[in-house]
């Protein structure tokens, strides 16, 4: 039965192989998602501030807001995160606008 | 020292990565495991022997005769030994050398009349095949070999294969095959053979050419080479002397040869062929000689019996044979030195030094997966080197630090700002208030930045953070009136480690 030990070791050897070379590619997915959604959870605290400071309400700039928290209450990937910071950002420069003005 | 993200914390990164030493074991591991496993596929030989299954094709290598055991003679048509056989109860056909004590076959048969053909040795296949069709024939003689009825007689003792191969005695055989024919049983063998030392004259005949160190060939004797070769490995390399007489006749006295010569010849291996029966004397002969001549007439005995071999594939043979005990250990002697062979002294324990190289390579690679040992603090893993050279560290440990000192010296420089916020917006009124939004939104994105630093996002993250943070109070340091609260000014006024005690 030493024989089995080839192919136990070869069979081993492929999945470790194969893991080693998966691991890090989902590592790296789950930290940009996380990355992503830290930065959007940012833009969003932001623009919370900013309407705060403006001296006018924005119509815009509320739905904006509000779809970036319904996104994050509704978590996704990355490129919702992306998107949702991005919506975010934009309320931010209305409120900063508002806040100018 | 401009650059904020440089700090003072120059000291020992907190990146706990692998020791070298686990490398170093790691993938040497690896490449001798696919080396073993390379090694082990590569010793591997399929043999050509496979016969179950292709019985057909499987033919007998050595075409019948290769050896020169065909003799000359022939045999009558089957018919016309018919008639022989009818006509006598014992036909010797021409060239026949099996001989028999008359008187004690003639007792075996009894009152039954037993017929026996004799034909020569070395006949081929159509040949024995046309002696075995003579269907009135009770025994069958094909040289040696006797057969009758479903039946074939063997010698199965060293005295037994003497008489055959030395003076071609049957009666032994031919008085258990007849017995058996008739279902009685045998009585034991008789050993006829009686030996004799050789007279002067026979010595003088043999001692000239072996005193010049040469093989004595006997008239009538089939042996044409001397077999140096094959003697000396079987003598090892001790030189041997070798007598080959014909087959003796039956019925006299034969000569023994050996202990005579071994008089002359002390300690010297010396090897006397009878017709196709080899007797050796010399050093260790008590050894080897009986379990060489056992094995050797045991397996070819048949054969021997039944074709014409010469004595120069006899002797071969039996000195091979010889060899092979003494190889095999049987008696003491030292085998012949064997150059160390690495391969063959592993291969016993390739499959478990293949299983130690694979069960270290997994087990230090499992450290590799396990998630604390990851390359904490690095950009997208995969592209780690490139995001390291963007922080401009050496080490992702170092690329770490530089944002955990970069968000202190920052947080201190909000901390600062918000309390003089408080006292500008007290002292100028609408100013104060438009410090205060870039301010808190400073604010804001330094905890991001510092949820990200504990939560081990890339650091490319995290300066990202820190960046639109530095930006923020940047804008508001100038709304406030207080000069020296621009972001890039105050840390580089913090980072000189003189003011470090402020």
């Amino acid at each position: 039965m030493t024989w089995l030990i080839w192919p136990a070791g070869v069979v081993a050897l492929f999945a470790a192989g194969y893991t080693a070379a998966r691991l890090p590619r989902l590592r790296a997915e789950r930290e940009h998602r996380r990355a992503a959604w830290s930065a959007a959870r940012a833009a969003i605290a932001v623009a919370r501030i900013s309407r705060d400071a403006a001296a006018t309400p924005q119509t815009q700039a509320d739905q904006l807001l509000g779809r970036a928290e319904a996104a994050t209450a509704t978590g996704g990937g990355a490129a919702t995160a992306r998107a949702a910071a991005d919506w975010a950002a934009r309320a931010d420069g209305l409120w900063r606008a508002a806040a100018d003005g | 020292m401009a650059d904020p993200r440089r700090s003072r914390w120059r000291g020992r990164p907190r990146w706990r990565g692998r020791p070298r030493w686990r490398e170093w074991v790691r993938w040497p591991a690896l490449v001798t495991a696919v080396a073993v496993l390379v090694v082990f596929l590569a010793v591997q030989r399929q043999s050509t022997d496979v016969s179950y299954g292709r019985s057909p094709a499987a033919g007998d290598p050595l075409p019948e005769g290769s050896a020169g055991e065909l003799s000359e003679a022939t045999v009558p048509s089957v018919a016309e030994m018919t008639r022989m056989v009818a006509a006598d109860d014992v036909v010797r056909l021409p060239g026949s050398v099996a001989r028999w004590d008359q008187a004690r076959v003639r007792s075996a048969a009894g009152g039954t009349p037993v017929r026996i053909l004799v034909a020569p040795p070395g006949l081929d296949a159509a040949e024995r095949d046309r002696v075995r069709d003579v269907r009135n024939a009770t025994v069958r003689v094909i040289g040696t070999e006797v057969t009758g009825g479903v039946y074939q007689a063997r010698s199965d003792t060293l005295a037994g294969w003497r008489a055959q191969m030395a003076t071609g005695d049957v009666t032994n055989l031919l008085v258990t095959l007849i017995h058996g024919i008739h279902e009685t049983t045998a009585p034991a063998d008789v050993d006829a053979l009686r030996r004799r030392d050789p007279t002067p004259a026979e010595l003088a005949a043999v001692l000239p050419d072996l005193r010049r160190g040469r093989t004595h060939v006997a008239p009538g004797a089939t042996l044409s080479r001397s077999p140096a070769g094959a003697a000396r490995a079987a003598f090892a390399g001790r030189p041997a002397l070798f007598v080959a007489l014909p087959r003796q006749p039956f019925g006299t006295p034969m000569p023994r040869y050996g202990p005579a010569l071994a008089r002359v010849f002390p300690d010297t291996p010396i090897v006397v062929l009878y017709g196709s029966w080899v007797e050796y004397t010399g050093p260790q002969a008590g050894d080897f000689a009986d379990v060489a001549g056992a094995s050797f007439y045991g397996q070819a005995g048949d054969r021997l019996g039944r074709y014409a071999y010469p004595q120069d594939a006899v002797l071969p043979a039996w000195l091979n044979r010889v060899t092979d005990i003494r190889y095999a250990g049987l008696f003491d002697r030292p085998l012949p030195y064997r150059p160390f062979d690495p391969l063959r002294v592993a291969l016993p324990a390739l499959p478990w030094l293949f299983a130690a190289c694979v069960a270290v390579f997994l087990v230090l690679s499992a450290r590799t997966a396990r998630p604390g040992m990851a390359r904490p603090g690095t950009g997208r893993p995969g592209t780690g080197r490139s995001s390291m050279a963007r922080t401009g560290a050496a080490r992702p440990g170092a690329a770490r630090t530089g944002a955990a000192a970069r968000l202190a010296g920052l947080t201190a420089l909000a901390v600062e700002m918000s309390a003089l916020s408080v006292t500008a917006a007290g002292a100028q009124g609408r100013e104060g208030t438009r410090a205060g939004a870039p301010l808190t939104r400073g604010m804001s994105r330094l905890t991001a930045a510092g949820e990200a630093l504990s939560g081990w996002l890339p650091d490319r993250h995290v300066q990202d953070l820190l960046d639109d943070a530095e930006a923020d109070l940047d804008e508001a340091a100038r709304a406030l009136p207080f000069a020296g609260f621009r972001p890039a000014a105050y840390l580089a006024a913090h980072d000189d480690p003189a003011g470090a005690g402020r």
